[in-house]
C-alpha cells in the first residue's frame, strides 16, 4: 500500500514534465519509482533520477536535455507566466500543483544587489516530497508530558526526513492525537515545502487546525502569526539565520510552543555551531528529535536539551 | 396590380438582403471591439493582479462576442496543449486581419513584453475596427443605393 502511494506520487510528479520525459520515466520499475527522491534535468546531460543509492538515468539511450527543454519546462511550470513566479524563481525554485518543488539553476538576474530572477535555465531538480502519515505519533507520545509539549528541534543531515517528520507532527497536533484535544498550529512555511500551498490550499495534509503563512521570511512570519492567529504551537522549517533565532526567542516569551528543524546530525554538532549555541542557551527548546538512518530505515531518538 | 405587387416584393427582398448583410457586418465590429477590450482587460489583470495568463484568459470566457475564443484556448491548455499552441489553434478560423493581429501575441512569460504586446494588440484591433466601420459605412450607402435603384428599375420595367 505504501509503495502504491509512493508510485502514484512519483507519477503525479512526472506529469509535470513534457511527454518525452514522462515516457523515459516509465522505463523505471515500480520499486525504483517508489524510492525516487528527485528527477533531475541538466542541459547537455541525460535526465537522471535520484534514488537513495545515487543518481541514475532511466535508460542508457535516454535523450540529452537541451536548454530549450528546460526553458519549456519553466514555461509549463509557471503556466507561461514567469512574471507571476519571478520572486520564487529569484529564490531558485518553483512551487507547483501537487506540492512539488522544482529547484532551478541558471544565470541570476541581479537587481539592487539581490537575485530578482533567473534566466538561461541550465538545470532543474524536481523534488518528490512525500507524506508519511503516522511517523510522528509515537515520537510525540514519547515527548509529551500529558497534554504538554515543550519546544522541540528536529535534527538530521540533508535528506534525513526532518520536513516529513515535522509535517506529520503538525498534522497530529492539529487534528489531535488519540485522547488529546486538537491544537491551533501556526506554520511559517518560508520555502513552501511543508504544506506546499497552491492557490491558497495546502497540497499536503497539515491538519484541520493549522494556519499557514508561506513564502514569508521566518523572522517576519513569526511575529505576524503570533499577532494574527493566536497559535498554541508555532512550527517552522530550517532555522538558518540570526534573525530567525531572535524572532523565535521573542515568540517563546509569549507562551507558544515551538517546533523547528535544523541541519545538524546530532545535538553535539548543534552545540559546536555558535549560531545554534545561542539558541540552546535561550532554552526555547527543551527536546530534540535526532533522525538517524540505519540499514535503510529511519530511527527517531528523543533527547533532552535542558 | 400583380406587377406592382411583384415589384414591391423585389424591392422588399433587396432591402432585407441589405439588412442581413449589415447585421453580419455589425457583428464583426462587435466581435473585434469585444476582443480589443478583452486584451486590455488581460493586460490589467496581469499588471495589477499578477494573474497568470491561463487565469487571465479564463476571466474573458464570459464575454458575449469573443468569449468562445478564450474558452477554446483554455480547453486546449487544460487538455495538455501548450498555451501558444492552443492560441494558434483557436485563432485559426478568424478573419485574416484579426488573425494577423492575434498572431503577434507570443505568450512568453516576460511581463513587460507581454503587456506591450497586449496593449499593441488591443490598439491595432481598435484601429482595424475604426477602419472597418468607415469602410462598412460607405459600403452600406453604396449597397443601399444599389438595391433601391435595382428595385426601382425593376418596378419601372414591370409596370
Amino acid at each position: 500500500m505504501e509503495q502504491h502511494s509512493a508510485v502514484a506520487r512519483f507519477r503525479q510528479a512526472a506529469e509535470l514534465l513534457e511527454g518525452k520525459w514522462q515516457r523515459e520515466l516509465r522505463r523505471l520499475s515500480e520499486e525504483q519509482m517508489a524510492r525516487c527522491e528527485e528527477i533531475r534535468l541538466r542541459a547537455g546531460r541525460q535526465m537522471t533520477v535520484l534514488l537513495p543509492e545515487g543518481e541514475m538515468a532511466p535508460d542508457a539511450d535516454s535523450p540529452v536535455v537541451t536548454h530549450q527543454d528546460l526553458e519549456r519546462l519553466c514555461d509549463m511550470l509557471t503556466a507561461y507566466s514567469r512574471y507571476a513566479s519571478a520572486d520564487a524563481m529569484g529564490r531558485g525554485y518553483l512551487q507547483t500543483k501537487g506540492g512539488f518543488r522544482v529547484g532551478l539553476c541558471g544565470t541570476a538576474v541581479l537587481r539592487e544587489g539581490s537575485v530578482a530572477n533567473l534566466r538561461d535555465i541550465s538545470s532543474a531538480s524536481l523534488r518528490i516530497g512525500r507524506e508519511v502519515r503516522g511517523v510522528a505519533a509515537p515520537v510525540l507520545r514519547e515527548m509529551m508530558d500529558g497534554d504538554l509539549l515543550g519546544g522541540t528541534l528536529l535534527l538530521s543531515g540533508p535528506g534525513g526526513g526532518k520536513t516529513t517528520l515535522l509535517r506529520d507532527m503538525i498534522r497530529c497536533l492539529s487534528d489531535g492525537l488519540e485522547g488529546q484535544k486538537p491544537m491551533r498550529v501556526a506554520l511559517a512555511d518560508e520555502r513552501g515545502e511543508i504544506a506546499a500551498m497552491y492557490q491558497g490550499l495546502p497540497q499536503l495534509d497539515v491538519g484541520a487546525h493549522t494556519d499557514v503563512l508561506d513564502g514569508c521570511p521566518k523572522a517576519m512570519a513569526i511575529p505576524m502569526l503570533l499577532r494574527s492567529m493566536n497559535p498554541q504551537v508555532l512550527a517552522m522549517d530550517e532555522i538558518t539565520e540570526t534573525e530567525d533565532i531572535r524572532a523565535i526567542v521573542s515568540a517563546a516569551n509569549c507562551g507558544v510552543t515551538m517546533l523547528a528543524t535544523i541541519h545538524a546530525a546530532d545535538v553535539a554538532e548543534l552545540q559546536r555551531k555558535p549560531l545554534f549555541r545561542r539558541l540552546l542557551q535561550a532554552k526555547v527548546f527543551t527536546k530534540a528529535v535526532v533522525i538517524q538512518r540505519r540499514e535503510g530505515r529511519r530511527h527517531y531518538l528523543v533527547e533532552d536539551l535542558a | 396590380m400583380i406587377k406592382s405587387v411583384g415589384a414591391l416584393l423585389i424591392l422588399s427582398s433587396s432591402l432585407l438582403l441589405c439588412r442581413e448583410r449589415f447585421s453580419r457586418q455589425r457583428q464583426k465590429l462587435l466581435y473585434i471591439e469585444d476582443l480589443a477590450q478583452a486584451l486590455s482587460d488581460m493586460a490589467s489583470a496581469v499588471r495589477f493582479s499578477g494573474l497568470t495568463l491561463p487565469d487571465a484568459m479564463a476571466q474573458q470566457q464570459i464575454r458575449l462576442w469573443c468569449g468562445g475564443l478564450f474558452t477554446a484556448v483554455c480547453q486546449g491548455y487544460e487538455q495538455g496543449t501548450s498555451l501558444p499552441e492552443s492560441w494558434r489553434e483557436a485563432i485559426e478560423g478568424l478573419d485574416w486581419e484579426v488573425k494577423r493581429v492575434l498572431q503577434t501575441l507570443s505568450w512568453q512569460g516576460d511581463r513587460e513584453k507581454l503587456l506591450g504586446e497586449l496593449q499593441r494588440g488591443a490598439e491595432t484591433l481598435r484601429e482595424t475596427e475604426e477602419r472597418w466601420r468607415e469602410v462598412m459605412r460607405s459600403q452600406r450607402k453604396v449597397q443601399l443605393a444599389g438595391a433601391l435603384s435595382l428595385g426601382l428599375l425593376l418596378m419601372i420595367l414591370l409596370i
